[in-house]
């Protein structure tokens, strides 16, 4: 009983807090795409002939954030039935948007207004069974050339 | 060539489906199906368990240090004792052939009596000390007997061991912490469910035991008005007794046996 009532606990404690930090970040990353919609960013390797300059700067958006308890446990029961893992989705879009932004910041440090040769990178920090709560680390890199 | 970005709209990577009702969704259908693996799983270990030889039973304990000391010299005209009142009540009960028991006494002053595989009966200390009457004892041991007679313990452990087996397959599979806590509380679930009835059918059988040694089974009416009164005592003193836990609801169980004794006419009074 009292085990059902500590999993009760955490499950609402992930819950509120995870659901209170999601909407707090979503808001923050949308304020901030707009303020920095100036940077634009480029999957393709050649920077574009009007740009001062050619071969840039190397900039780089790195973020790493975590799953909350509520979410893995939801993730674990799907799991066992397949299908969208929706619990992790809106970490992941959370994680990309967030390294996007913090490369674009780099950029407009070095007075850039454009990267090209955008490459992400996703890597889980907690693989395999022991620790069961996952993170997960995004990494966005690219080459900052201003026009 | 225009080089420019623009924001994708909200809701292409996400959904905007409220998280708790993934969650309300997987949690009622995976412990559904769940519940019932376990019923069906435990229905068939049960009744294919109940054909497992009695002197194979006996094999699979036989290792067991526990069961092989010979009782203390002071113990020992206690536990004849109890042997020969077991063997006069066994009479009664058409064990199947080649079942028998085996009584020990542990002398740790727990209240509790319990019957295990291989038809050994072990009586506490403590409970030997709470009985106050061989008819008593009687309903005690009878009860026990039953228990080995309908083969509980071995249904027990066929159950068990099937439960076992389903959750570490699951949790190989699922790798999932989730997965496992639910399923190892549907277990928790499904034991207490069916040990009532097992109780319940041990009672009976007991209780016509009682009936044919004694003429009466006023030993199994003192011995529960005296469990149920020390049961709702212990709910507001700091008394508890092993066998409040492994043996609830005297009250539940007297009113069953007392219907039942109403029925074939067994006398509750010794006269």
């Amino acid at each position: 009983m009292i085990e059902l009532a500590i999993v009760v606990a955490l499950l609402l404690l992930g819950y509120g807090f995870g659901s209170y930090r999601e909407r707090s970040h979503y808001q923050s990353i949308q304020k901030r795409e707009n303020l920095l919609s100036d940077i634009l960013v480029f999957e393709s390797k050649y920077p574009a002939k009007e740009t001062a300059g050619h071969g840039g700067q190397l900039v780089q958006g790195n973020v790493v954030i975590s799953a909350d308890y509520f979410k893995t446990f939801v993730a674990g029961l799907r799991k066992l039935v397949g299908g969208r893992l929706r619990s992790y989705e809106t970490l992941l879009d959370r994680g990309r948007r967030e390294a996007v932004l913090r490369m674009k910041e780099d950029a407009k440090r070095l007075g850039a207004n454009h990267i090209f040769n955008v490459r992400f990178e996703t890597a889980s920090i907690s693989k395999g069974a022991e620790s069961r709560l996952s993170s997960v680390e995004v990494l966005v890199y690219g080459s900052a050339v201003s026009r | 060539m225009r080089y420019e970005n623009h924001q994708p709209p909200e809701g292409i990577n996400v959904t905007n489906e409220h998280p708790l009702k993934e969650f309300a969704q997987l949690a009622v259908g995976i412990t559904l199906v769940a519940l019932i693996a376990i019923s069906l799983l435990t229905f068939f270990a049960g009744a294919l368990a109940r054909h497992i030889p009695f002197s194979y039973e006996r094999q699979m304990v036989a290792s067991i240090d526990y069961f092989q000391t010979d009782a203390k010299p002071e113990q020992a005209n206690e536990q004849r004792r109890l042997q020969t009142l077991a063997n006069q009540l066994s009479q009664h009960m058409a064990l199947p052939e080649g079942v028998a028991v085996t009584l020990h006494i542990d002398e740790s002053d727990t209240i509790n009596a319990f019957a295990t595989l291989g038809g050994h009966i072990v009586f506490f200390q403590g409970l030997l000390d709470q009985i106050e009457s061989v008819q008593e004892l009687a309903a005690v041991m009878a009860h026990e007997i039953a228990h080995v007679k309908l083969r509980h313990p071995i249904v027990a452990t066929g159950k068990g061991l099937t439960l076992v087996t389903l959750a570490s397959v699951v949790s190989g599979f699922s790798a999932s912490s989730a997965g496992d806590w639910l399923i190892s509380n549907s277990i928790n679930l499904s034991m207490l469910s069916y040990s009532r009835t097992q109780e319940l059918n041990a009672d009976a059988q007991a209780a016509h035991a009682l009936q044919q040694q004694y003429g009466n089974i006023s030993g199994a009416k003192s011995l529960f008005e005296r469990f149920a009164k020390l049961e709702n005592e212990s709910v507001t003193s700091s008394l508890t007794a092993e066998a409040f836990r492994s043996h609830p609801y005297s009250e539940d169980r007297w009113q069953t046996l007392q219907a039942l004794a109403k029925q074939k006419g067994w006398s509750l009074e010794d006269k």
